[in-house]
């Protein structure tokens, strides 16, 4: 990238950000995802895991758990849940930008410049990524917040990696939404694919309900979806620590033998650890899927910024040699 | 002069419809050049096609002598365009949609800062630099619109529509300061318009239809041809009415007034000479846009726009 193609995607990225924060109807509702969640956790969903976490040790003969252990371990599975979504979701709302600068003629006048097309898409995206990245942070502080109020049992690495686990989700999801935004022309479009976006993926990423309470069918569906495999790592590093307590806690009443038997049963029971089509998940594959799915988009973006502007080029062009 | 805009059998349609049909015209620099038309008549898709965000079917387009088609990169640094609807990001303040803009055009850091001086004290935006875009006036906005167009000082301003909507009185200041501009800097306008007024200050004027030029020429030239002078006659007595019968000139009512249309002044200097009791109370308005609009187009040019 030449010194003005750097400048021009600075100060584009720049304004899209300004333009995405100063839009505050577009900036709220980005936060509806992740506040209906906490929501649904205050009010019901919270009693919820935690009944689904003594129902399994019950099993093993457990019927009480310290309560910071218990909110430490559902505290976590939220964060996880929020985190999983809002990476994804917030992606959509971030750019609507691109669609409202369409709409607006803004998108015509930056065209109008000498600036290069590739620039200008490179710029939105950036946006993107980082309007997202910044709420997912701000998301985060206030979950570790609430973690060290309730039970904290994350270690430096746990921070570390869900950190890294969040700024590869949050790639992922600004790539998907700028694909699909690149082919949206109308408010109607965005919203309608916001709509769909904030409340199926929260499912489609098993991040509202543990997959095992789905069908078959939907089940294998969304082991297909890489999401999936990013809320894993992100329910095991929020959730590990608070099992690990866990089984210490209860390794004195039912010995370390059934102790692990009933974590290793909890994993499976909250996609801590999930199976997919017969095969248990590691988290280095988990990153591998995740990996591959971003270098995936990054080519199919790349390609679809490429080929509308050899479009619009090719008739722009295709006169001159007639 | 030079030509800074050449257009040869430009074409251009979208699907039957063909928005503009074989047009070809020359701007001039530092010229104030109007295109005249209703909506619809393939005025904005020209544009459009001039500055690159529209491709073309068939024709030849070059500005400043460079190829749209090769160098529009070095072409866009060159024109400055205000839309008919405004651009300007409305979440963003005047100085933060001016410097975003500008950044584009190579002036950041001194070199911004000084040109917004110039710029500011210009169009008189220093109070409004930290505004909001949605809390300004239409014509404030207009103003905006003008001054970011102009902030990289480009050699051509396209003009589309700029006016449309704004009081009279905004209008006005709007075209001051356009025009003291283009005296400055010979600065090529190019101005697209359905107001007759604004055409007719231009140096030249194109009138289209249904994307075809249907006239060409100077404000004058156009008036020549296709209008004519008219003399009215105000509280008109039998003296106007035997002058008028005697001449054998047709004549219609228009309210307490008798419009007569006549070749031009020169007859009217005859009619004086010949019978000078008769201009008792009378005026001799000389041929208007409006008329070579609807003598070229057939169409009225307010009801024309209401209808579309």
């Amino acid at each position: 990238m030449n010194k003005k193609a750097w400048t021009d995607f600075v100060y584009l990225t720049k304004r899209d950000i300004k333009v995405f924060y100063n839009d505050r109807p577009s900036f709220l509702a980005s936060l509806i995802s992740p506040f209906i969640l906490v929501l649904l956790y205050v009010t019901f969903l919270k009693n919820v895991y935690d009944d689904s976490l003594l129902s399994v040790l019950s099993h093993f003969g457990i019927d009480s758990l310290p309560m910071t252990l218990i909110n430490g371990f559902s505290g976590g599975w939220l964060m996880s849940s929020i985190m999983a979504t809002t990476c994804v979701t917030l992606t959509f709302c971030g750019n609507t930008i691109v669609v409202a600068d369409k709409l607006s003629g803004a998108s015509n006048d930056i065209q109008a410049a000498p600036v290069s097309r590739n620039v200008i898409y490179l710029a939105y995206f950036a946006c993107n990524f980082i309007s997202t990245i910044l709420v997912a942070l701000i998301a985060l502080i206030l979950g570790f917040g609430y973690l060290a109020f309730v039970g904290w049992f994350l270690s430096f690495l746990d921070v570390f990696m869900i950190l890294l686990t969040t700024i590869l989700l949050t790639l992922f999801g600004s790539f998907l939404a700028s694909i699909i935004m690149s082919f949206l022309h109308s408010q109607g479009s965005i919203t309608t694919w916001s709509i769909i976006v904030s409340s199926v993926y929260g499912f489609l990423c098993g991040a509202y309900m543990p997959i095992s309470s789905f069908s078959n069918g939907l089940a294998n569906l969304i082991y297909c979806l890489p999401g999936t495999y990013a809320t894993m790592a992100l329910r095991h590093y929020f959730c590990h620590g608070a099992l690990e307590a866990i089984e210490t806690n209860i390794a004195g009443d039912i010995g370390t033998e059934k102790a692990s038997a009933a974590i290793v049963a909890i994993q499976g029971g909250f996609d801590i650890q999930i199976t997919a089509f017969g095969n248990k998940i590691t988290l280095q594959f988990a990153f591998l899927i995740l990996g591959l799915a971003i270098i995936f988009m990054l080519i199919a973006y790349s390609l679809i910024v490429f080929l509308q502007g050899r479009s619009a080029e090719f008739k722009r062009g295709k006169s001159a040699k007639a | 002069m030079n030509n800074i805009i050449e257009v040869a059998h430009l074409k251009k349609s979208f699907k039957s419809v063909k928005a503009v049909d074989d047009i070809s015209f020359i701007v001039h620099e530092g010229e104030f050049f109007a295109f005249l038309g209703l909506n619809g008549a393939g005025k904005s898709t020209t544009i459009n096609i001039i500055t690159g965000a529209l491709p073309k079917d068939d024709g030849e387009v070059k500005v400043n002598g460079l190829n749209i088609e090769g160098d529009l990169s070095k072409i866009r640094a060159n024109v400055g365009i205000v839309y008919q609807n405004s651009t300007l990001d409305r979440f963003l303040s005047v100085y933060d949609n001016l410097r975003f803009k500008a950044a584009l055009y190579g002036y950041t850091g001194d070199r911004f800062s000084k040109r917004l001086e110039e710029i500011t004290g210009q169009f008189e935006l220093s109070s409004l630099l930290k505004r909001p875009l949605g809390k300004l006036s239409g014509g404030q906005r207009r103003r905006v619109d003008i001054a970011r167009a102009l902030f990289h000082e480009p050699k051509i301003l396209i003009l589309d529509e700029p006016t449309t909507g704004l009081d009279p009185q905004t209008r006005q200041r709007v075209w001051e300061v356009i025009k003291d501009e283009q005296k400055k800097k010979n600065l090529t306008v190019f101005l697209t318009t359905h107001y007759m007024e604004e055409a007719a200050e231009a140096h030249y004027v194109v009138i289209l239809d249904k994307g075809k030029i249907v006239a060409k020429g100077t404000p004058i030239d156009l008036k020549e041809r296709y209008s004519h002078d008219s003399l009215f006659f105000y509280h008109p007595d039998d003296v106007v009415y035997s002058l008028l019968k005697r001449k054998g000139l047709q004549y219609s009512l228009k309210n307490d007034s008798l419009a007569v249309p006549i070749e031009n002044s020169l007859f009217a200097r005859g009619l004086m000479q010949e019978c000078p009791e008769a201009f008792t109370d009378f005026e001799l308005i000389k041929g208007r846009m409006d008329d070579v609009f609807l003598n070229v187009t057939g169409k009225d040019m307010e009801e024309g726009t209401k209808n579309e």
